[in-house]
């Protein structure tokens, strides 16, 4: 639908220096069993163009998703437009190309044959399987979705990378009840090889998730020592290592700053971005078109690197470390692609017999809000067990924990073995950190 | 925009297979975006989102596509592969398309394609200043322009076809503060429907200065104790905990499935006496009114509660199936990429009768939330959670200091029986409201109100 030769011709016509034109399709298809009846079904494909250029040394941007003869004109104009009106003095530029891109294997064709009947049929299979796993069971809804995107881009240099990935989502929301205490839990399973998919084990997952919130109470305020779950723990690390992202640390807002080959994190934190993965979540390239490549980005505790863009870096005076990420229709920011906390020897049972009293957390909530991205504060709402003698006990809600990300990721005791990639794409273990501020009753 | 021809087209082969009502909704939106920060414009961009999402009901079960692609060749296969869902006869017929165009309301006097590029720029740059000037701890402030003109067409098997135009401008004020190693920020985000001439009749270098006061006022703060105390929640934002704690449980999406603690409660006593509670529409230019919702209704004014007892839910017309009950106009979507549910619009509680001086007055010990922060919640549970952005303690009735690092949690159902005291001073407060059909923006509100016995959490110890 894009004639990518003609904005590129429009554009030196116009005086623009270099252009970039970055295009994604996303394609879906979804469906929901609700009460063994398919309640939703979506069907989706669409293309979105983003373009920017550089226009008397200035980075300009546009975006859309109107694709015919008028784009070209509309993009152009916009691109010189904007870049125009900006004064930064950010050496912004359109990328040349690496001298080697790795091959990573995101698409997997033998899911084109799951039909979408086939998702049909499992959903409702699902669905009743979670109905029938428990009698305090209420309700049960399960969506499964299947998404490909592809992507194309292509630059005045000559550069043109392609990309393709594919991958499916499984939802399953339950709600249990017993008297008149309703609780709802969940299951997420996200991935691109239908040979791992096992039925029992999301109905299983889904179930015990909501019946273990069952009676669930706060417990006594206190300081506890306090394991996370894969899942929160990989919310955790995110956050955490977001604070080396070069941008941050240049603009003075990140606590990482000077801190490059020092301590930041216990000597049990070893923390990795692993882009090159032949999974839904690898990528050979970054948003700017610049190699990726696995790397730690703290090993041992010990901050290894910040993560670049072209931009950054050159104000760093480094290379790019391939770390380019589009949030919107605007500049490029920088973000990570499947970061990793290596795992330990302890198997997680065992990480939880060792503690005496303490809480293992299962969720925690309001991140986007509790958490102080600058200083680390933190004040969330969680939920889990309390553990009592190395034993998992009586469940616990409506609690919060509080105390500061940098402070705590040094408290970590020890990791465990036990690995998953979480939706967020980040795989994690769970970890014990030695002591955390609990406001209960 | 399609043509009508075009449109019976689609909607009659979405109809073949027996669906009971089909609907196409057509958008394009010019979205613009500047941001200054630290006193450059280091971004700008322009975006224009272009597309038709397709549903089709058939009694509780619903189908729904989307593509950009507005081809006849593309929006018919896209009727055909919906459709192939079903398994029936055509029973709907749809011809002579009646059109409504709508736009009387909340249009801007400056339309925001005829405003240039410069006097944005002008406009983001004297709140930098106004911010920059109230200290010199001030270190860096992040000024965003962001607007809109969405142009929709929805147009329906009962043969109506609904225009409208909307239009809205937003500028956000971010500061930060630094003093030693501690860095506070606080932002401002005044916005509407309307045009440029909205920043305005907002004193927007006084909004910047009061981002920046309150990132100074953070500095000096304490660490706020935890426990249980009596909370009183500022107005405009505060009203935020209504939003998320309640007001998304009284959303037909969750109450039509049961997975609402409010549902099955109308007539009920679920307020304490002293709450009643509205959404509404209607408000002339307010950051969530619309002409019409995205089923093409007319927007209106909802009493949710009354003096403490349920009335009305926020139902569209899917929902509404499940429960015996019409939509209410308020139903909404973020773009024709998602089906559009029920959803608020400009929701907040009424005024009571006490003063904002008398409620603090008479609280000997607890926690005054001025500014409130972002959250979540559950709906089936209603387990809310909410960070403070400006708090202070009240001791002996009184404001004290300032504490920062707050995060109220409690249940929905709980926080609504325990308001006990609720002022005169109204006012609304502009937000993105994220939830199934996407992010809209959306009014919270309320005076100032007490709620006795939340837990707050914070890390500054127990209460002594």
């Amino acid at each position: 639908m894009i004639n990518s030769k003609k904005i590129f011709q429009l554009a030196q016509q116009q005086g623009i220096q270099s252009l970039e034109l970055f295009t994604k399709r996303t394609a879906r298809l979804s469906v929901i069993s609700y009460r063994n009846e398919v309640e939703n079904m979506t069907s989706a494909d669409t293309t979105s163009l983003y373009a920017r250029g550089l226009y008397n040394g200035k980075m300009g941007y546009a975006n859309t998703e109107l694709l015919d003869a008028t784009t070209g004109q509309f993009v152009i104009e916009q691109i010189k437009e904007n870049a125009e009106i900006t004064d930064s003095e950010e050496q912004q530029q359109i990328f040349k190309g690496s001298p080697k891109y790795k091959k990573v294997k995101t698409y997997n064709p033998l899911l084109e044959q799951w039909t979408a009947q086939d998702k049909v049929i499992f959903a409702k299979q699902l669905e009743n399987k979670i109905r029938y796993l428990d009698s305090r069971v209420d309700d049960a809804r399960v969506e499964v979705e299947y998404c490909v995107t592809e992507t194309m881009l292509e630059n005045s240099f000559g550069l043109k990378l392609k990309s393709r990935r594919n991958y499916f989502v499984i939802y399953a929301d339950v709600v249990v009840k017993d008297g008149d205490v309703k609780k709802n839990g969940y299951s997420i399973t996200v991935d691109n090889d239908m040979q791992k998919l096992d039925v029992d084990a999301i109905a299983k997952e889904g179930v015990d998730n909501a019946i273990a919130k069952l009676g669930a109470q706060p417990c006594d305020s206190g300081r506890y020592s306090v394991i996370f779950n894969p899942e929160v723990t990989a919310n955790l690390v995110n956050f955490f290592v977001k604070n080396a992202i070069a941008e941050e640390v240049q603009k003075h807002s990140s606590v990482f700053e000077g801190k490059l080959n020092e301590e930041v994190a216990s000597r049990c934190v070893t923390v990795t971005e692993m882009p090159i993965r032949n999974d839904y979540t690898g990528a050979a390239f970054d948003d700017e078109g610049v190699a990726t490549y696995n790397k730690p980005i703290i090993s041992k505790g010990i901050l290894k690197t910040y993560a670049y863009n072209l931009t950054t870096a050159e104000k760093d005076g480094v290379q790019s470390t391939g770390n380019a990420q589009r949030t919107g229709a605007g500049k490029i920011g920088t973000g990570f692609n499947t970061l990793c906390l290596k795992p330990g020897n302890i198997r997680e049972e065992h990480l939880i017999g060792s503690v005496a009293r303490g809480l293992y957390i299962t969720s925690v909530q309001g991140l986007h809000a509790g958490m102080n991205p600058h200083s680390g504060n933190f004040s969330l709402q969680a939920e889990g067990f309390e553990i009592e003698d190395g034993v998992k006990g009586r469940p616990v809600a409506l609690i919060t924990i509080a105390g500061n990300l940098f402070d705590m990721f040094k408290d970590v005791k020890a990791v465990a073995s036990n690995s998953k990639l979480s939706y967020l794409g980040v795989e994690c273990p769970s970890i014990k950190v030695g002591s955390i501020a609990v406001s209960g009753k | 925009m399609l043509s009508k021809k075009l449109i019976s087209n689609v909607l009659n082969t979405a109809l073949t297979t027996g669906g009971d009502f089909a609907e196409l909704y057509e958008e394009k939106t010019v979205y613009n975006n500047m941001t200054l920060d630290n006193g450059k414009i280091t971004e700008v961009s322009s975006s224009i989102v272009s597309g038709a999402g397709l549903r089709i009901l058939k009694q509780l079960q619903s189908v729904y596509g989307y593509t950009n692609n507005l081809t006849a060749k593309a929006l018919n296969q896209l009727a055909e592969s919906l459709a192939s869902s079903f398994k029936g006869s055509k029973t709907v017929n749809v011809e002579n398309i009646k059109r409504h165009v709508q736009g009387k309301h909340h249009r801007p006097k400056i339309k925001w394609e005829d405003v240039t590029k410069q006097q944005k720029a002008e406009l983001l740059k004297k709140a930098y200043l106004a911010c920059k000037q109230v200290d010199e701890r001030i270190v860096r402030v992040v000024v965003t322009l962001a607007d809109n003109t969405m142009n929709v067409q929805i147009t329906n098997s009962d043969c109506h076809q609904y225009t409208d135009t909307r239009s809205r401008g937003r500028l956000s004020v971010v500061a930060y503060a630094a003093e030693g190693d501690k860095l506070e920020t606080f932002h401002e985000g005044p916005g509407a429907q309307c045009g440029i001439e909205y920043f305005d009749e907002v004193d927007v270098e006084e909004t910047a200065r009061q981002a920046g006061k309150k990132a100074i006022e953070m500095l000096k703060a304490e660490e706020c104790p935890s426990g249980k105390m009596d909370v009183v929640i500022g107005n405009a934002f505060g009203g935020v905990i209504f939003h998320e704690a309640c007001g998304h449980s009284l959303e037909a999406t969750s109450v039509s499935k049961n997975m609402s603690v409010f549902a099955g409660k109308l007539g009920q006593q679920i307020a304490s006496k002293v709450v009643t509670a509205v959404d509404d529409g209607t408000i002339e230019n307010a950051w969530g009114s619309g002409n019409i919702d995205d089923e093409g209704n007319k927007t209106q004014k909802t009493v949710l509660i009354k003096n403490g007892i349920l009335q009305n839910y926020l139902v569209d017309k899917f929902n509404g199936r499940r429960m015996n009950t019409p939509a209410n106009g308020a139903c909404r979507r973020q773009s024709y990429k998602f089906e559009p549910t029920s959803r608020m619009s400009n929701t907040f509680i009424c005024n009571g009768k006490s003063t904002p001086e008398e409620i603090i007055a008479k609280t000997k010990f607890g926690l005054y939330a001025k500014s409130m922060g972002g959250g979540s919640v559950n709906p089936v549970t209603g387990d809310f959670n909410f960070a403070v952005n400006e708090g202070y303690l009240i001791e002996d009735g009184k404001i004290t200091k300032p504490v920062k690092g707050a995060t109220l949690i409690g249940t929905g159902a709980e926080v609504l029986l325990n308001i006990d005291m609720v002022g005169n001073d109204l006012k609304r407060a502009q937000g993105m409201c994220g939830s199934v059909s996407g992010t809209i923006p959306a009014d919270v509100g309320q005076p100032t109100i007490r709620v006795r016995n939340i837990t707050v959490g914070g890390r500054g110890g127990a209460i002594k």
